[in-house]
């Protein structure tokens, strides 16, 4: 485009140009030299055969004209070079901007809309690395309850419960993974069944979402999952922060009169939750 | 979807003729008779805690319910209650 303009410029120069030089002092004529006095005209006649008055005139009219027509020309040539470069500028800056914004507009993603009911039930999103990547985080408790659906001793268990956030990558609609982290500084988080990622053994999610609320559910039935310590298929008998997997198994209640479930008293849990606050009208739970 | 009425395993309890009871609740394999017109969230809660079940899922008939909300009222006679825990990790 830039170069459009310089040569648009470069035609209109050559215009200009033509028209200067059409000045030709030849085909102003004249009807020969005249001499005035008062109220008198008095024709000039040639005597000498010499060069006529008439042509001296002429001649050094032409050196002065050309002389004046060239420096026309170069101040028109000066002026629109220097407006040439002007536009040239202001259009190299516009093209310039246009590539940056249209770079943007191509990594924007369009984020989902979250709402505050989203936030109330512990939703969060970042931007994933990739493009249409998002990055959902919901805040959850990590609370077993029960061993291979033993119950385990309901005091025991209260000092199990640990504050974490479920990680979702979603990329387009495609849910692409389901993890368990700390809610500090986002680590994997060390349970029974974590092995970087967690082993998530039969528990399957849907692998498309639609609305935020979705992905909130994914977060919610994981979380109903871990409740339950799988014994046959432990990843890590030690986490970290959580007792050896044999100190819990030595904490399962055998006792039938104690089975009956326990409000968890807000003073017991480590993490400062309480589950009574938690938004649960589409899960099943004692 | 439950694949329990599908499937005639040996449950807790059965009617005289061997039958699955009409009005009923399945935990762990065991079938549990329940009288029709009880309180249907107090009743599967009940039976949830017994089986030592934190979160759970529910099938009346056969179709999930999503939660406690979404139950109805009262146990109709004949209903087929299923209550299953989630999945296992590891």
């Amino acid at each position: 485009m830039a170069e459009d303009i310089t040569k648009k410029a470069e035609k209109e120069i050559k215009y200009i140009y033509e028209k200067v030089h059409s000045v030709d002092l030849d085909k102003i004529e004249t009807e020969g030299v005249t001499l005035r006095a008062g109220n008198k005209v008095m024709r000039l006649s040639v005597i000498d055969a010499g060069q006529s008055i008439e042509d001296e005139i002429r001649e050094e009219f032409r050196a002065l004209l050309n002389k004046r027509l060239l420096q026309i020309m170069e101040d028109v040539n000066e002026k629109i070079s220097g407006m040439s470069m002007f536009v040239s500028n202001v259009k190299n800056d516009y093209d310039k901007k246009e590539r940056e914004l249209n770079k943007k507009l191509d990594n924007a993603r369009v984020m989902p809309e979250i709402n505050y009911d989203h936030a109330r039930n512990g939703l969060s999103i970042a931007k994933g690395s990739s493009r249409d990547s998002i990055v959902w985080f919901v805040r959850g408790i990590y609370a077993p309850k029960t061993v291979d659906f033993k119950p385990i001793e309901t005091k025991f268990a209260q000092k199990l419960i640990t504050d974490i956030i479920f990680q979702i990558d979603t990329v387009g609609n495609k849910i692409t993974n389901l993890s368990t982290h700390k809610v500090i500084g986002l680590d994997y988080f060390s349970h029974y069944h974590q092995n970087n990622p967690d082993c998530w053994n039969k528990f399957k999610w849907d692998t498309t979402w639609k609305r935020p609320e979705d992905i909130i559910k994914i977060a919610r039935d994981a979380e109903a999952v871990l409740e339950n310590i799988n014994s046959s298929s432990i990843a890590k008998h030690s986490p970290a922060k959580l007792p050896h997997f044999d100190t819990v198994r030595n904490h399962i209640n055998t006792s039938p009169s104690n089975k009956k479930s326990e409000k968890i008293r807000k003073e017991m849990l480590r993490t400062g939750i309480s589950t009574d606050m938690r938004v649960s009208d589409d899960i099943w739970q004692t | 979807m439950s694949e329990f009425f599908d499937v005639h395993e040996q449950g807790e309890l059965y009617e005289a003729d061997g039958s699955a009871p009409t009005t009923m609740v399945r935990v762990n394999s065991s079938n549990f008779a329940v009288e029709p017109g009880s309180n249907f969230v107090a009743t599967v809660t009940s039976f949830a805690e017994k089986a030592s079940f934190g979160k759970f899922k529910v099938y009346l008939n056969g179709a999930e319910i999503s939660g406690a909300l979404s139950a109805p009222e009262f146990i109709a006679e004949g209903s087929k209650i299923e209550i299953r825990p989630y999945d296992v990790a590891g």
